[in-house]
């Protein structure tokens, strides 16, 4: 069965269409990289997954469930949300931030437990910062802060783990690091992971199945589907170029680094 | 000591708890503003039951519960930004205190003291009302602290574990405003805002995490609050100004240890 299933979705905001007749189903482990131009409904997409947004019409089934309705299958959802929906100045140890992880699977009035303490710290680990547990959030890296909010996705056990663009704004390094960390995650796990990008060339051989969105249309279909110069121009607007080196490593370029 | 020096030195106890406590989540939700704007509806409230005759703290907690509501709804239907629906009851709200003002006849400076604040004129009924409310503000805070700790660092991650932040900022908002009202008599509608943010804006340099940033809040806020009064008995100034220039001074030497 698949763990999520779009049937003829139109997404938007207050009635206004995003994009219109998504139809998609993503299966079990799949590893789903979603791309597109500034504005074009990535964040949106992620939001009416998420169950944050109603779809204006159409149909949106997320482990089997209604994704707006607020039943148990969102605790068995991972996000990780862009970068500017958090507070960069809160005041909180990077250990305080992993644990709000739990919440959603804490009773009213209750308080993490020595147990879940524990589960945050080996996540911490796991994500390569124990040593940063008692480090404060607002003092950390970029990239640190993204590994803190993987760790903190991470917390309620997930099925489903989604990235709104993890790898903005840090350097080529870290973001390899970053990718690196994502693709063990499922590739060891078996976590269905969606993952918003603008630069698919790190994951490009991890990628089972591609969303591309358009100003008000898209492309659906597998790895392939990336080097498709005819999809890609009508997507961006512009030409984008494809590298094959010698390796058979292909590498998309859409951004603006190159002739102007 | 007289009675009223104790009650003096206790509501600027409980007072300098109470608000840097609510200006914590203010000062981290960017919205102390909203706190300053209720300090006006609450005077204008204040200045309409004194020129009616009515107990002022009631009708001063009506209009601010009422401007509370109204600004939380302006700003989630998105009909006007946050700052805007504070200006709009901001303003409306003093052109009534005005008016109420010109109409309080022999009580005028009973409306003054709501504005410049005294803490020498509170009586026992203005303290408990500060009591019980710090006694309410603290039990919520520590009830709600996971909903208050993640909506205030995300909305976003709040709502997707699935909180309802319209009703948790509602309530903020509704909180924040008793404690405004509670506190205005003795602090003043031009006042209160210094301890709203200072309080906050020091403990905020100098501390790491929310808990500790709110207790440190508190610490400060209650030292200004006995210190100020003090200063203000013994130099035979007002109390407000000496608070809140105390405060600053704290707040002042907060940035100069963090840099
Ligand atoms: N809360 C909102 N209310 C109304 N419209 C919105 C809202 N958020 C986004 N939009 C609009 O919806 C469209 C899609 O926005 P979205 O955030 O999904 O883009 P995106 O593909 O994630 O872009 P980016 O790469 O900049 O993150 C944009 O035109 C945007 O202006
Ligand atoms: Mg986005």
């Amino acid at each position: 069965m698949d763990v999520i299933v779009f049937d003829n979705v139109t997404i938007g905001y207050d009635g206004n269409p995003v994009q219109r007749g998504l139809s998609f189903g993503v299966k079990r482990g799949e590893f789903w990289a979603i791309v597109g131009p500034n504005g074009t409904g990535k964040s949106t997409l992620i939001k009416t997954i998420i169950g944050l947004l109603p779809p204006i019409s159409g149909t949106v089934y997320v482990l089997g469930c209604p994704a707006t309705h607020v039943c148990e299958h969102r605790k068995r959802i991972g996000y990780v949300p862009q970068m500017n929906e958090i507070d960069p100045m809160f005041p909180a140890t990077a250990l305080d931030i992993v644990l709000t992880g739990i919440f959603p699977k804490l009773g009213l009035f209750k308080r993490p437990s020595r147990k879940h303490v524990e589960l945050a710290l080996n996540l911490l680990d796991e994500v390569g910062l124990s040593d940063k547990a008692d480090a404060i959030f607002r003092e950390l890296s970029g990239g640190q802060k993204r590994r803190v909010l993987i760790a903190r996705a991470l917390m309620g056990k997930p099925e489903i783990l989604i990235f709104d663009e993890p790898t903005a704004g840090v350097d080529v390094a870290s973001e390899e690091q970053l990718v690196k960390l994502i693709t063990k995650l499922h590739s060891e796990n078996g976590l269905t992971t969606l993952f918003v990008t603008h630069n698919v060339n790190p994951i490009l051989d991890h990628i089972d199945k591609v969303i591309l969105l358009g100003v008000g249309f898209h492309v659906i279909g597998d790895r392939k589907t990336l080097f498709d110069r005819e999809v890609l121009r009508r997507i961006y607007g512009r030409e984008v170029d494809i590298i094959c080196t010698p390796e058979q490593k292909y590498y998309i370029l859409p951004e603006d680094h190159h002739h102007e | 000591m007289s009675s009223f020096i104790l009650n003096a030195l206790l509501i600027s106890v409980l007072v300098g708890v109470l608000l840097p406590i609510v200006g914590s989540f203010a000062f981290l939700r960017k919205s102390t503003f909203f706190g300053a704007g209720m300090a006006h509806t609450a005077f204008a409230g204040a200045a309409m039951g004194i020129a009616l005759g009515i107990e002022p703290l009631l009708t001063a907690t009506l209009f601010a519960i009422v401007s509370a509501i109204g600004i939380w709804y302006l700003t989630k239907s998105k009909k006007l930004t946050q700052d805007a629906s504070i200006g709009v009851f901001f303003s409306v709200s003093m052109a009534l205190g005005i008016l109420f003002l010109s109409r309080t006849g022999n009580y005028a400076s009973d409306a003054m003291t709501y504005l410049v604040g005294n803490v020498l004129a509170v009586t026992d009924t203005d303290i408990a009302a500060v009591f019980a409310v710090l006694l309410f503000v603290i039990a919520a805070v520590l009830m709600f602290w996971k909903e208050l700790f993640l909506s205030t660092l995300s909305e976003e991650l709040a709502k997707a574990s699935g909180l309802k932040v319209d009703i948790i900022s509602l309530w903020t908002m509704i909180i924040m405003s008793v404690a405004v009202v509670v506190t205005l008599k003795a602090v003043g509608t031009l006042l209160l805002f210094g301890l709203l943010v200072m309080p906050a804006a020091a403990a905020y340099q100098l501390t790491r995490r929310l808990a500790s940033m709110i207790v440190v809040a508190s610490l400060i806020g209650v030292f200004s609050g006995l210190v100020g009064t003090i200063l203000s008995i013994y130099l035979d100034l007002p109390t407000g100004p000496m608070i809140v220039l105390v405060a600053f001074v704290l707040m002042a030497i907060a940035y100069r240890v963090k840099r």
